[in-house]
């Protein structure tokens, strides 16, 4: 059941009457929450719904487990079965063919091939997010961030929320929880506000709909293409990425504001970042936020001039937590590699130089540079294999070869970089124009109404958002 | 966890429901009259128009009331076929009065065909009549795999728009989201789905960068020529929108020529003059030469590797069909054979789809595909009659072979 169809539209339509007039009572309405979370997941798998409880199950007793054990090693043990159960999940679901490949692959490098054969398994949607977000929990409670809860109901329907379930925003549950306990009212601004991000959302996806065309005739055609062409597949992907992906977080995000719960923004106009270090402040902040909460300072952060070491391990597991392919392994260390090298800039007496330049020049320098490198990372990303993705970059930087720029080759690139330009401001307004946009809310209205006649009209309504494969 | 919903709670509640309605509403109401605008005025841009207009005409056919023959297929019968001339050349050869109606749209896979059929079948059984006679082509190079394939943001708007209420609902239970679907693009958008329009964007887009560089390889003379070309067009559709202000939309299915196109016998001298030139110069080789291949990439004109789902549904269509009708044949039209040149294994395919066909419809199978009467120049382009030359002939040819069905 995808946001952007009409199965959808009737599914919450019926879902909000029922939630506000039917299950008023607190109880009643977080069972309701729930049962309407995993009709919405069945949608999908309706096999995966028991999956999904047992993760569920499993971290709700770990954490009265962990809460209940005052000695450090029993705690540390029950936390070590919730990390080893949903990693398991992940494992098992999502890269044990992964795996059995690439020991395949090693052994055949060596001499020895081998057939191991495959399992058949189907990577469940959400998988990614809902161990990420469940894990979370149990993590919080051994820290002592947050209490174990004792109801399982208000737990569970934290984690299987429906307008994140599938592909995020990854929620702490330190954030969630006790607005699903408590069932904070809605003001008329979360309403408000709520529906400028869905409508925007929907946009954003139907524009990344559109992107997809070009982006596919660089990376899924058979012909060679122009470099003209090379350099608007590449830009075609980062745009419909930025705006599958931060439009389907805007929908969550709008939906949940309309059920009072209030959800951070997942982007920040990330292609404006000023440095590798500034995007991941600005794409999925969710993913970003919890590497580093989780995972970087587990390592040990910056601490013992291990900051370097703890940064690459921690971006290259993050590409892998995208897809099981080495695709992502290297988009992962390529990001941990580039994310690296600007902190051990900093650290040089040339980098405190540049980072004394006050020049607008130079920021847009810095603007361009990052946006170069962050799309020569989308190559690896989106490339169906290595050998096709350094294909890609050796022809993005020979602009001589290739074949000839068909006509219009010129005007695509630019309706590209436009509708790029345009999320942008879509996403700037909603970053930092929220107080304006509530309270002359009357005056959006028919930018909203164009909007949403735009995603309607036209687009691919029973596109998948790409995350979802995650 | 607090106990119950403050009324306040459910005041920002009716607060939502009311700033959807205002967003919505009008953002539906927008797609509504867009929709339905490009449909009323640009033409048939979406293949929806004439699919339409023929469920809107089921009752008008099945209606009318003495011996009717309907022919039941794809453009090449909506181009290829005169129900009136069919109609003149049955009464002169044996005096039977036959209304025979014309049938034919753009995109007729069977599986549309098939619902087509149904909706036929439901329109007669409603007027308690019968059809005297069924046509039903087979059009070869529709029912192949690489046709299957072709266009796929068409198949969800016409099924739509051949779907019975009924068969809408029925998909509830087996596919929700197409249900939604499905009824979006019936009720709200007149029949356009939004793929289509995407799909449509894209293609013509592809279209105009594939055409350009073979645009620029052309000789002076061959620019000349389309450039002719496209003014005699012009001349004729005024010639036409002038002669005719009822009956000039060729893809509105119109009572008035029984579902037929617009004939010769309808123009005036000089229009006629337009339509032999018109059709003589879209006979230009180079024209045909990329014609031809835009047919062997959509539907494999050459070798037929034929569908198995696209066969299934076209025998259940000459089933449908034998409701509703007294005597179901089925046809295959004329083949240009100046052009289109079937390959050995693509003979062989079609000679075992036609025994095929044969035994497992149990009706007759009339093949002009290779009839001595037809040659290129009774085409406009590599597999459509001319309104000149072939249409009428074929009419004729067609009379004559099955005017005893009507006397009987």
């Amino acid at each position: 059941m995808l946001f952007n169809t009409p199965l959808f539209l009737g599914f919450f339509a019926l879902f909000f009457v029922l939630y506000f007039f039917v299950f008023t009572q607190a109880r009643l309405r977080a069972l309701f929450l729930v049962a309407a979370s995993l009709v919405f997941y069945a949608g999908w798998d309706y096999r995966f719904v028991p999956l999904l409880v047992f993760s569920g199950v499993v971290d709700f007793f770990v954490a009265q487990q962990i809460e209940g054990h005052s000695q450090a090693r029993q705690r540390k043990q029950w936390l070590l079965v919730s990390i080893a159960v949903n990693l398991g999940i992940l494992g098992i679901f999502k890269y044990s063919n992964f795996m059995i490949g690439s020991v395949q692959e090693t052994l055949s490098f060596f001499g020895m091939p081998v057939s191991l054969g495959t399992l058949e398994v189907v990577l469940p949607v959400g998988i990614s997010f809902y161990t990420f977000q469940s894990m979370s929990y149990t993590i919080d409670v051994y820290r002592g961030e947050t209490r174990a809860r004792k109801d399982f109901v208000p737990f569970f329907a934290t984690l299987s929320f429906f307008p994140q379930l599938v592909a995020g925003p990854i929620l702490r549950a330190k954030q969630i929880l006790p607005q699903i306990e408590r069932f904070p009212q809605v003001t008329p601004e979360d309403v408000k506000f709520g529906f400028v991000l869905i409508t925007m959302g929907l946009f954003k996806k139907t524009i990344a709909d559109l992107l997809a065309a070009p982006a596919q005739t660089l990376f899924n055609g058979d012909g060679p293409l122009s470099w003209i062409e090379t350099v608007t597949g590449v830009l075609a992907f980062a745009g419909q990425i930025y705006g599958d992906f931060s439009g389907y977080s805007d929908i969550a995000i709008g939906i949940a504001l309309l059920l009072g719960i209030k959800i951070p923004l997942n982007f920040n106009t990330p292609y404006f970042a000023l440095s590798p270090v500034d995007f991941w402040k600005r794409w999925h902040i969710s993913l970003s936020s919890w590497l580093r909460d989780y995972l970087y300072i587990s390592l040990g952060g910056n601490r013992n001039g291990r900051q370097i070491r703890n940064v690459f391990i921690t971006m290259l597991l993050g590409g892998l937590w995208h897809g099981a392919a080495w695709t992502f392994v290297w988009w992962g260390a390529y990001h941990g590699t580039i994310i690296s090298l600007t902190h051990l800039l900093r650290g040089t007496r040339v980098g405190q130089w540049l980072g004394s330049i006050n020049l607008s020049a130079f920021r847009w320098l810095q603007w361009l540079f990052t946006f170069y490198l962050v799309c020569i990372g989308w190559v690896f990303f989106r490339a169906e294999s290595l050998g096709d993705a350094f294909s890609i970059i050796a022809a993005l930087h020979s602009p001589a070869s290739g074949a000839d720029a068909p006509p219009f080759a010129g005007g695509v690139l630019a309706m590209v970089a436009l509708v790029i330009l345009l999320i942008h401001c879509i996403d700037y307004g909603i970053v930092h124009r929220r107080e304006l946009i509530t309270r002359r809310y009357p005056r959006f209205v028919p930018l909203m109404i164009l909007g949403l006649t735009f995603t309607f009209l036209i687009g691919e309504p029973g596109h998948e958002f790409i995350y979802f494969q995650f | 966890m607090s106990s119950s919903t403050s009324s306040s709670s459910r005041k920002t509640a009716l607060y939502t429901i009311l700033i959807a309605a205002v967003t919505l509403l009008p953002a539906m109401g927008l797609v509504n009259w867009l929709t339905r605008s490009a449909e009323n005025n640009a033409g048939d841009i979406f293949g929806i128009q004439r699919i339409r207009s023929v469920t809107n005409a089921l009752d008008y056919m099945a209606a009318t009331e003495g011996n009717t023959a309907l022919f039941i297929g794809s453009s090449l019968v909506k181009d290829g076929f005169s129900p009136r001339i069919f109609d003149q050349a049955v009464k002169a050869a044996n005096g039977a009065r036959v209304t025979s109606f014309n049938v034919g749209m753009g995109n007729m896979k069977p599986t549309y065909q098939k619902l087509l059929v149904q909706r036929m079948a439901e329109a007669y059984a409603g007027q308690h009549s019968k059809a005297r006679l069924t046509l039903l082509e087979f059009n070869p190079f529709l029912v192949t795999d690489a046709r299957q394939a072709f266009r796929p943001f068409m198949t969800e708007q016409i099924q739509a728009v051949l779907m019975s209420p009924r068969q809408v609902t029925k998909t509830l239970w087996e596919d929700p989201e197409r249900f939604a679907r499905l009824l979006s693009i019936k009720y709200l958008r007149h029949g356009v789905s939004a793929e289509a329009i995407t799909g449509g964007i894209r293609f013509l887009v592809n279209q105009a960068q594939a055409q350009a560089p073979m645009l620029e390889q052309l000789t002076e003379d061959q620019l000349d020529h389309i450039q002719q070309l496209a003014a005699f067009r012009n001349q004729l559709n005024q010639y036409i929108r002038q002669q005719h202000p009822v009956t000039y939309k060729s893809h509105v299915w119109n009572p008035v020529t029984q579902g037929g196109l617009i004939d010769m016998m309808d123009l005036s001298t000089e229009a006629r003059d337009l339509v032999v030139k018109i059709s003589s110069q879209m006979r230009h080789p180079k024209a045909m030469e990329m014609d031809l291949q835009g047919r062997i990439q959509c539907c494999d004109i050459e070798n037929l590797s034929f569908n198995d789902e696209l066969i299934g549904d076209f025998l259940d269509t000459v089933e449908t069909a034998k409701r509703f009708s007294q005597r179901v044949e089925i046809v295959l039209m004329p083949r240009n054979s100046d052009w289109v040149k079937l390959s050995p294994e693509g003979q062989r395919r079609l000679q075992q789809m036609l025994a095929h066909l044969a035994r497992q419809s149990g009706v007759g199978i009339r093949n002009y595909q290779n009839h001595p009467a037809f040659d290129g120049d009774d085409f406009y382009d590599v597999t459509h009659l001319s309104m000149d030359q072939g249409r009428p002939l074929f009419s004729r040819v067609l009379a004559g072979d099955l005017a005893a069905v009507f006397q009987e």
